[in-house]
């Protein structure tokens, strides 16, 4: 069912590409980042502990072609490197149809089919694109690197439908499919490392309702979801028996946007139900918050300065619980980063930037880098650059 | 051409307005014409520094539309209105981000500032949901694009303007 949708998306999308020389409502557009970092304490996306990394870059360039003002056809490929967390191997970010019936300026309605982004707060489609970031890494609490290829798209439809009144803009979408699985960093993520069974996506929601005023200077929104995954184990010889796991993210989302500066802050609640693996069932809640800070300078040049919390279990917010029953450290339980940074937008299709995190705890830190649980700090800092290139 | 005739005739009447009020007896006025009047010489030493002349939101001359409130203006600028009235479709077209004119007229114009359109584009053409505007290199391209370009829109400082686009005003709310 969900390469159903993929490949039609793309069956039609081939064939109706090829039967026509290329229209001037075709816009192809693409980037790339390179983002050294030198790490203390743990490794992130390489072997930065210590040393230089060159491990971690984006790349993505995408097409799309309206036929008609009702119809947009596009597609993304992207390509990851961030040292054991992703491989770098090319992929289909999104490939869709989108059909919009209505439009009009009070109303827009619509519907997109194929590999559709996930509408979960304000960044989670955009994540891997550098320019529409304020800083290098993204508020991991939100939208954490462990599991993030299940969280960016689906094979789902979308619909959605814009409303605009008196009093703002109403933005509303909502994706029924299947959440993409199957990169190495998802199983590690969930389980605990990468067993020899299958993970697959079950038929999932996800949704988001934003509310902009006055042109966008305030932001509101609300994003949510129902997501889950089953693991089906290869044989007997597996030593994890079959079971499911359901997320139940909840994301608030605000912003303020003013001429020199921006106010930022989102936050919520994630549920995590497990299911089978031969254990009790379990329900976790898991919470996540961050405020930012983000001044302009010029147009050019902008700093900014955020706090950001994760805590894997909400009625164990110190971990001390988990370490008694674990016997790991409470501090994998939960991380505050306290960030800052600056951004040179030297021309619209170049920005470099400067990062330094502050971090006190492991809870979102991609393990697959720090194989050795007795090698991982407690207290560990990011310095990154990037560097990153747009058309 | 209609539309230049009226600005002229409008010009004309302020002016004569003006100098019906200098030649009034009233002391007070005469004192705050004359503060204008150093406003004005202030604002034309600014303008011939930052060349900083009247923007107009231009439209090629197919375009029925003479008037746009702001939410429409905003949305047609932001790429999510995609057909004006009559079916035709939008062909927008804005200069470099970080040019001051393009700066200005976010501001002026649309109310809102040059980043937030950006953003709000880059999140239609990295989520495969929307398209960019095109952009052009200069003021001269963007007169001749708009001009050539059925059912474009785009926006010119006023020195810029000839007969061959129409303006469009940001109707008052």
């Amino acid at each position: 069912m969900k390469h159903g949708i993929l490949l039609l998306g793309l069956g039609l999308m081939t064939s109706v590409s090829l039967a026509t020389e290329i229209p001037k409502s075709v816009q192809v557009h693409g980037f790339a980042a390179l983002n050294p970092l030198v790490t203390t304490g743990n490794n992130l996306f390489g072997q930065s502990k210590d040393e230089l990394s060159l491990d971690f870059w984006e790349l993505g360039v995408n097409g799309s072609w309206r036929p008609q003002q009702d119809f947009l056809i596009s597609a993304q490929l992207t390509s990851r490197k961030a040292g054991e967390n992703d491989d770098g191997k090319v992929r289909l970010d999104y490939g869709l149809i989108d059909y919009s019936p209505i439009s009009t300026p009070t109303l827009k309605v619509g519907v997109r089919g194929g590999r559709v982004l996930n509408p979960l707060g304000f960044f989670n489609e955009t994540r891997d694109v550098a320019f529409t970031r304020s800083s290098i890494l993204l508020p991991q609490s939100i939208y954490f690197d462990r599991t993030r290829d299940f969280s960016l798209a689906s094979d789902a439809i979308q619909f959605y439908s814009d409303i605009r009144s008196d009093i703002g803009d109403f933005y509303f979408q909502a994706n029924i499919g299947y959440p993409r699985t199957g990169a190495v960093g998802v199983e590690q993520a969930l389980l605990g490392r990468d067993f020899p069974g299958r993970l697959d996506s079950n038929l999932s929601f996800l949704g988001r309702l934003l509310y902009e005023r006055d042109g966008g200077r305030w932001r509101l929104g609300m994003s949510g979801g129902h997501v889950g995954v089953s693991y089906d184990p290869d044989g007997l010889s597996d030593p994890l028996p079959s079971g499911e796991i359901l997320f139940k993210p909840l994301i608030f989302s605000i912003q303020y946007n003013a001429e020199h500066f921006s106010l930022t802050s989102e936050f919520g609640p994630r549920a995590f139900n497990t299911k089978g693996f031969g254990r009790a069932r379990s329900q976790t809640v898991g919470e996540s918050m961050y405020v930012e800070g983000l001044y302009r300078f010029t147009p050019r040049w902008e700093g900014f300065l955020r706090y950001d919390v994760l805590f894997s279990d909400r009625d164990d917010r110190d971990g001390k619980q988990y370490q008694a029953t674990t016997g790991l450290p409470s501090y994998f339980r939960y991380a505050k980063d306290l960030t800052a940074g600056v951004t040179w937008r030297f021309k619209q299709w170049g920005l470099a930037r400067l990062e330094y995190h502050y971090v006190n705890g492991i809870a979102w830190l991609p393990l697959e880098d720090n194989p050795n649980p007795s090698d991982i700090s407690r207290y560990w800092s990011i310095f990154g650059l990037q560097f990153a290139v747009r058309f | 051409m209609a539309d230049t005739f009226f600005r002229h005739r409008y010009r004309r009447q302020r002016r004569l307005e003006c100098m019906r009020i200098e030649r009034g007896h009233f002391p007070f006025l005469r004192l705050a014409l004359g503060a204008r009047r150093i406003g004005q010489v202030v604002l034309f030493l600014t303008s011939v520094v930052t060349h900083a002349a009247a923007l107009e939101i231009t439209a090629n001359q197919d375009v029925g539309v003479r008037e746009l409130d702001l939410t429409t203006a905003r949305l047609i600028f932001g790429m999510r209105l995609l057909k004006w009235p009559d079916g035709t479709p939008v062909r927008v077209f804005v200069l470099e981000g970080d040019s001051d004119i393009h700066q200005r007229f976010a501001k002026e114009k649309l109310q809102v500032f040059a980043y937030q359109l950006q953003q709000a584009w880059d999140r239609l053409v990295f989520s495969g949901t929307g398209q960019a505007p095109n952009q052009v290199a200069t003021v001269e391209e963007m007169r001749k694009r708009v001009t050539m370009t059925p059912g474009a829109i785009g926006y010119l400082p006023d020195d810029y303007l000839r007969d061959d686009v129409s303006i469009i005003e940001i109707k008052a709310q």
